[in-house]
């Protein structure tokens, strides 16, 4: 298998039919279902605080389970990492509820809650900011770490204006702000020298939405599984990778059918087990999206090289550690 | 063992062969020179937890070197490397190996019991230790927020409640807390008491009792609730069982969350049923310690018995009712009260009538009476007063 894929694409001047692979995801739900038992228990026995390390397991299993050209992607982030995010989503929880309960007691405890939503609103850019810088600088694929050249500067000077956007048009402009964070984010990530990128526009994503709500009322929901289908092949599709000689696009084949056979499936599995189905339905969602992502084949993915400096220290960042956090709300 | 091997420098696959020795793994290309490494067993750490025959391990500082084992003799190999891991570690590794109906039949009776004890045993034992922890002033307070929040439904009538406060301390009840009385103007055959002393008593309720020392059961009762912390370990208790099944619901999934917040509602009504059998007993010491009638307890709980018809219901539906209500069964309560008064010696105690009670007692009972209900009250006037002129004639004797 491994020698099969040493592509000579410099033999051949003219372009080729592009070839694809896919992902492929082997989680079971039984596996994940003994990985909640164990995390639930564990966060209950100490009163929650060991929620970060939950999801660090949670984390490493899925990551462990998707495979691409035979090798098994890992999650290299640890409890003791997340913790510090996890205290401060804790203590802005706790103050949220303080103060509620402050406002029984206290008349001007309303401003305290004002004081807590614009904190809220302050943390939005940094939540998104972190998480994804997060998540990508602790996966590795063959022992190479993804790489992300974000600035946080930068990424607020693109995020403010498209909130304000969003707000004055009351979320209509979303999907055009969503597309804008999107493009900025992906187009800093890269493995080895594979640079990833972003080329959806907001009016087609908006057009996907709109008829996807739309008809997700009229039809009492029965549409909805079609719409995730269309979000999920607008996000993959306009998705490129870029090694500096050339561009190619990822490319999905979920189609109507399988989305609406497999989600539906899933509602019906969590309704009739009382919701006790969702390790087994979280799979079977991993595993339809992954065997439809095709990636091309024409990159080295067998001569990535690592990025200089330890994955952990930033790259192009000042802010550093005070956003190397991870909410996942 | 035939493995895959990735130096950290670049993604490039190394077909290896990897032999134990010497205390770790000497990992070596077949017919070149690239690869010839060695792994001490000590510090190798296994990172995949995935399902199937694939493990993959880690070794060094960044950037680290990685093997992918496959095939014959993963296991016996990895049971060794994962000695020096954590359980954690060791139960991930393990549950990909496990079959799945064990592993699902196991994963459900662990997160049932933890669960269960969580909601039914843990979390209230947290809550109620917390609120030993809270002064008397912030329960007060608490307490004069709920009170000012359903002020609205109380209709205070202040002449009538200066005279329960001097009814209460005629009966020498006492408490830490400083006691406030309010007769309410509103029919509801209730009473209740909220967190640092306020008690409130519902017209209904007073023209109900038959006799005066029915009302001073209530009094018990409810000063049973003020003194034990009722109310508030009741708070105390449904938010500690609320942050932490809220802190589960991110991981368990929707409807199964609504399940646990019920079952951890439900423990809250089995508590307040806790609650309510202290606060009879409780109270009915205090009656004990004034010696006032015991059995005046089982007369109140007759009189709320008629007046809700709850004797018809559970007659219809039995006494499953109960699991869903607040408070006891009233016929249960009954013959509680009635065991704990028989089985006890000590409550053969010669009863007092406390005269300024009574009058008190006659005095609301007479105006809160309905008019069919005047004749009673003129009957026991007349009993009253025969007695009264008794007393007077055995003073006047000695």
């Amino acid at each position: 298998m491994i020698e099969e894929q040493h592509l000579d694409h410099n033999a051949t001047p003219e372009p080729v039919k592009p070839r694809y692979s896919n992902l492929s995801f082997h989680g079971q739900g039984s596996t994940y279902f003994g990985i909640v038992a164990l995390n639930v228990v564990l966060t209950l026995v100490t009163v929650g605080l060991y929620y970060p390390w939950a999801k660090a397991a949670y984390r490493k299993y899925l990551w462990n389970e998707t495979e691409f050209k035979d090798s098994r992607f890992v999650f290299n982030g640890t409890g003791k990492e997340m913790f510090k995010g996890f205290v401060i989503a804790y203590f802005i929880f706790i103050g949220f509820y303080a103060s509620l309960s402050l406002m029984a007691l206290w008349t001007y405890a309303w401003i305290f809650i004002i004081l807590f939503y614009i904190l809220l609103i302050i943390l939005i850019p940094f939540a998104i900011y972190g998480t994804w810088r997060y998540r990508i600088t602790r996966t590795s694929w063959r022992g190479i770490f993804f790489t992300f050249e974000g600035n946080f500067k930068e990424f607020l000077k693109i995020f403010v204006p498209q909130l304000l956007l969003t707000l004055i048009t009351f979320g209509i402009y979303a999907s055009w702000m969503r597309v804008k964070l999107m493009k900025y984010l992906f187009s800093h990530t890269r493995i080895g020298k594979i640079r990833m990128d972003f080329h959806g526009d907001g009016a087609s994503f908006f057009g996907i939405n709109f008829v996807g709500i739309l008809l997700s009322y009229i039809t009492l929901f029965l549409y909805s599984p079609v719409w995730i289908k269309d979000r999920v092949n607008f996000t993959i599709n306009h998705t490129s990778l870029n090694d500096g000689e050339q561009q190619r696009y990822l490319r999905s084949s979920l189609k109507s059918g399988e989305a609406w056979k497999t989600l539906m499936l899933n509602f019906v599995m969590l309704v009739f087990t009382l919701g006790l189905a969702f390790p087994w339905t979280l799979m079977r969602t991993f595993r339809m999206y992954f065997r439809n992502t095709w990636v091309p084949d024409e990159f080295d993915f067998d001569n990535l090289e690592q990025s200089e400096g330890d994955f952990r220290g930033a790259t192009g960042d000042e802010m550093g550690d005070i956003i190397d956090i991870d909410f996942g709300f | 063992m035939k493995a895959v091997y990735f130096d950290g420098k670049s993604s490039k696959p190394y077909l290896v062969t990897v032999v134990r020795s010497g205390g770790g793994l000497v990992i070596s290309t077949p017919e070149s020179t690239e690869i010839n490494a060695f792994w001490n067993s000590e510090e190798i750490r296994t990172e995949s937890f995935a399902t199937g025959k694939k493990v993959l391990l880690s070794y060094g500082e960044f950037p680290f070197q990685r093997l992918e084992l496959t095939g014959e003799g993963v296991d016996v190999f990895m049971k060794e490397v994962l000695q020096n891991e954590s359980f954690v570690k060791k139960y991930q590794h393990t549950i990909t190996r496990t079959s799945p109906l064990k592993l699902v039949f196991g994963s459900i009776a662990v997160l049932g019991l933890v669960i269960y004890s969580y909601i039914f045993h843990i979390s209230p034992y947290i809550g109620e230790q917390a609120v030993k922890l809270v002064p008397l002033s912030v329960e007060t307070k608490v307490g004069e927020v709920m009170y000012n929040n359903m002020s609205y439904i109380i209709d205070k009538d202040d002449a009538k409640s200066d005279l329960l406060l001097e009814f209460f301390d005629a009966c020498g009840f006492q408490s830490d807390y400083n006691i406030r009385i309010d007769y309410s103007k509103n029919n509801m055959v209730n009473a209740f008491a909220v967190p640092g002393g306020q008690i409130v008593v519902f017209e209904g309720l007073i023209r109900q009792t038959e006799c005066w020392d029915e009302l001073a059961a209530l009094m018990g009762h409810e000063l049973a609730h003020v003194n034990e912390r009722h109310s508030f370990k009741q708070l105390a208790r449904s938010i500690t069982g609320y942050l932490l099944l809220s802190v589960l619901t991110g991981d368990v999934a929707g409807v199964s969350s609504v399940i646990l917040e019920n079952a951890s509602a439900i423990n809250d009504m089995a508590n307040s049923r806790k609650h309510e059998k202290e606060a009879d007993m409780v109270g009915l010491e205090y009656l004990k310690q004034s010696k006032i009638r015991p059995q005046a307890m089982i007369d109140l709980f007759k009189r709320l018995m008629e007046e809700s018809g709850e004797e018809e219901i559970t007659e219809e539906i039995g006494s499953s009712l109960e699991y869903l209500s607040t408070h006891p069964l009233t016929t249960n309560r009954m013959d509680y009260i009635r065991d704990w008064i028989d089985g006890d010696p000590a409550f053969n105690y010669a009863h007092t009538d406390i005269i300024r009670a009574q009058e008190i007692w006659l005095q609301l009972k007479d105006q809160a009476a309905d008019p069919l209900e005047l004749k009673v009250i003129k009957k026991i006037k007349e009993k009253i007063k025969e007695k009264l002129d008794e007393e007077e004639e055995e003073t006047i004797e000695q």
